[in-house]
Formats: structure tokens, sequence, C-alpha cells
């Protein structure tokens, strides 16, 4: 049951976060998505690579309030909302960003 | 009433992405789980995206918000960069699955 309860409390602690930063930025949705899973990216990178944390500690940082800091689902419903060129740059530029990021973050032993 | 939606919705999708995952992980190496919660998530996130905004909607995107996610594909994608099929069908099949089920959701509701 613990498990459960530390996810769910990250989950909604990241998605709150998510959705502050989406009412900041209420023009560009898919700018927001962008920067919100680009960092979440870099947390959940940082937690699994370079820190030594508990179990638990990591249920709740990198599956609770990275995985709901994080989405797929905008990521998704926003390609359908532009042409398919807008579309396919932004799930590029999301992939290409989040492959650098997670090659800054791994340690050399690991590349 | 949005927020208190938004939160328990949020609050139902991160541990139930956690327990389905869980259970394809022990038995497959490949992340069919986070596949089939981005699937899944990016569907039902496209059947409420346009309806007539109400405060009890807002369960739906708390909750697929937060049971979808990017950090867990990314974290599964490095870690099998060096094994390239599994690399490649993971994206492959994320990306093209996740659109058309966030369009196939989007037909449904209109």
């Amino acid at each position: 049951m613990k498990p459960l309860v530390i996810v769910s409390l990250g989950g909604i602690i990241g998605s709150l976060l998510r959705w502050q930063i989406s009412e900041t930025l209420p023009h560009s949705p898919a700018i927001a998505v962008f920067i919100v899973n680009q960092i979440g990216v870099a947390v959940a990178a940082f937690m699994a690579y370079r820190i030594n944390a508990s179990e638990l500690r990591k249920l709740f940082l990198i599956t609770g309030f990275a995985g709901g800091f994080t989405t797929f689902s905008a990521l998704a419903v926003l390609t359908q909302q532009g042409t398919f060129i807008h579309g396919a740059v932004f799930v590029s530029l999301s992939l290409i960003a989040s492959f650098i990021i997670m090659a800054l973050i791994r340690p050399k032993s690991k590349r | 009433m949005r927020i208190l939606f938004f939160t328990i919705g949020a609050g139902i999708g991160a541990p139930l992405r956690y327990v389905i995952d869980k259970y394809f992980r022990t038995r497959a190496t490949f992340p069919w789980g986070i596949l089939f919660i981005n699937v899944l998530g990016s569907f039902i996130a496209g059947a409420i995206a346009t309806l007539e905004t109400k405060d009890i909607l807002f369960l739906g995107f708390g909750f697929c918000g937060a049971f979808t996610t990017w950090s867990a594909f990314m974290l599964d994608l490095d870690r099998d960069r060096k094994d390239l099929t599994k690399f490649a069908l993971n994206i492959f099949l994320s990306i093209i699955l996740g659109v058309i089920a966030a369009w196939a959701g989007l037909q449904i509701a209109s």
C-alpha cells in the first residue's frame, strides 16, 4: 500500500505543477508541454543515474513526480491540432531534446 | 472544484500507471506497460479534449496527464539505446499508436 500512496502523492504534486506551468503559457500549449517534459526527463534521469536514493524516494520522485509531471497524452493530442508538419516537428524536437538531456546526465561510466 | 477533480484524477492515474507498468515489467523486457498506458491515455485525452468544458472533465485531464508519461518512456529508451530493435520499436509504436489513439479519441468525440 505504501508505494501506491507515495506514487500517488508524487503524481499529484507533479501534475499540479504541470497545470501551473501550462496556465502561465495559455497561448502556447505545445511549448508548455515541451518545457514540462524536458524538465521532467532531466529530473528523472538525474534521480535514476546520479543519486543513491532509497526505493521509496525513487518511487516518489521518478515514478510519481517526474512521471506525473511529464505527459504523453497532451503531446499526442497536440499533434492533432495543427498541420502534419507541425506535429512531426513537435514530436521530433521533443525526442531529440530528451536524448540530449539524457546523454548529458548519464554518467560517463554508462556511456 | 476543478482543482479538486484534477487532483483526484492525478492521484488515481499515477499509481495505476505504477501498477500496470510493474505487472508488465515482471513478464517482459520490452516496456509494454508504458506503451499501453501512453496509448490508452492518449485515446482518453483525445476523447475529452474538445468536449464542452465542465468541472468534472478535470478528473479526466488530471488522470490522463498523470497516467501517461514522457519521462518513463525516455528512461526506457535510454536503457535500450544499444538494442536497436527494442529502441526503434519503442519509439515507432509509442509515437504512431499514441498519435492514432489521440486521433481516434477526437473522432469519437466529434
